[in-house]
């Protein structure tokens, strides 16, 4: 007769292994397109449309007022507080690069964002009021703050959710800093 | 006892009818049936996507009746079913879609749990089938 009884506990553990490599495997599946906390499916995408009213202004934006030029696009609102503490860095990176930055406020007061610039300095080119949220369903936003990085031509480079560091930006938006024509990994 | 019984009957009739309450808002409902129609089935295809396993219908999110909306406003447009998952989809990615493409990646979660009851039932028949043979051997 075969010690059956000893031989079960292992036997029970195949499945149980098995089930935590699916587990494992599901969650990898769905979770391919992103590389941390930056999407990478949006990458080499034409970037959505986004014509949106300037703030304090009576003029709208259109794509046109930065033309052949790399812009970051930034969503952020002043009720958000990740939004707030990459304020800063947002800050350093006006100083440091050529790149305009487009600040697209997420379903906020116009006078509230106002006060909030005013309180926390403003490194934004210009600010663009969402106000219903639709243009952020466009460009695929989950939640306040996301950064996408835009070429000269107008193709998604890089996107984040999450507050932008120096981390993030080093590894995902710095190295296709360098012109699309050398970055022949994802030129459009 | 026929009372009774009509009482059961009114008692689960009534517990239905609270299921497909959701978590949509007055107001948002299109005057169209049919689009209306249309509206629910696609929002239970859709994942909330700041949300845990809930479809936009199910989820009381910000973002879940913005996409309920946005649905509804597609619609009226006159998009077809499919344009609408498109859009959001190539907006969202897989993560979006409650039932995802079949593709290599998401290949474990369509043949996954097929694998996993067949294992069961494979462990189940050769457990039988040890027991059986103990008892005769």
């Amino acid at each position: 007769m075969r010690p059956n009884i000893q031989m079960s506990p292992l036997l029970l553990l195949i499945p149980i292994v098995l089930f935590a490599c699916f587990i494992v495997l599901a969650v990898r599946g769905l979770s391919e397109d992103k590389q941390g906390k930056t999407r990478v499916s949006d990458i080499g995408k034409a970037m959505p449309e986004i014509n949106l009213p300037i703030l304090n202004s009576k003029k709208t934006f259109t794509r046109d007022a930065v033309k052949g030029q790399k812009i970051l696009v930034n969503f952020f609102a002043s009720w958000c507080l990740p939004c707030a503490a990459e304020h800063e860095f947002l800050t350093v990176l006006h100083e440091a690069l050529a790149i305009p930055i487009i600040g697209v406020v997420y379903k906020d007061k116009d006078a509230v964002i106002t006060n909030y610039l005013a309180k926390h300095g403003n490194p934004f080119a210009y600010v663009l009021l969402d106000r219903e949220g639709r243009t952020a369903i466009d460009w695929g936003v989950t939640g306040v703050p996301e950064t996408f990085l835009i070429s000269e031509e107008g193709a998604i480079l890089a996107h984040t959710s999450g507050p932008l560091t120096v981390a993030i930006w080093d590894k995902y938006f710095k190295p296709r800093l360098i012109p699309t024509t050398l970055n022949n990994e994802k030129a459009p | 006892m026929k009372k009774r019984l009509n009482f059961f009957t009114l008692l689960l009739l009534l517990l239905t009818m609270g299921l497909p309450a959701h978590a949509m808002e007055a107001g948002e409902q299109l005057a169209d049936a049919g689009l209306e129609k249309r509206a629910i089935i696609l929002g239970n295809q859709l994942r909330c996507v700041v949300c845990q396993s809930e479809s936009i219908n199910d989820s009381p999110a910000d973002l879940a009746k913005d996409l309920r909306v946005l649905v509804r406003g597609k619609l009226k447009e006159g998009l077809s079913d499919v344009q609408i998952l498109d859009y959001i989809h190539a907006r969202y990615g897989d993560y979006v879609l409650l039932k995802p493409p079949v593709k290599q990646a998401t290949l474990p979660l369509w043949i996954g749990p097929w694998a996993f009851l067949s294992l069961g039932f494979g462990l189940f028949a050769l457990f039988l089938f040890k027991q059986k043979k103990e008892t005769k051997g």
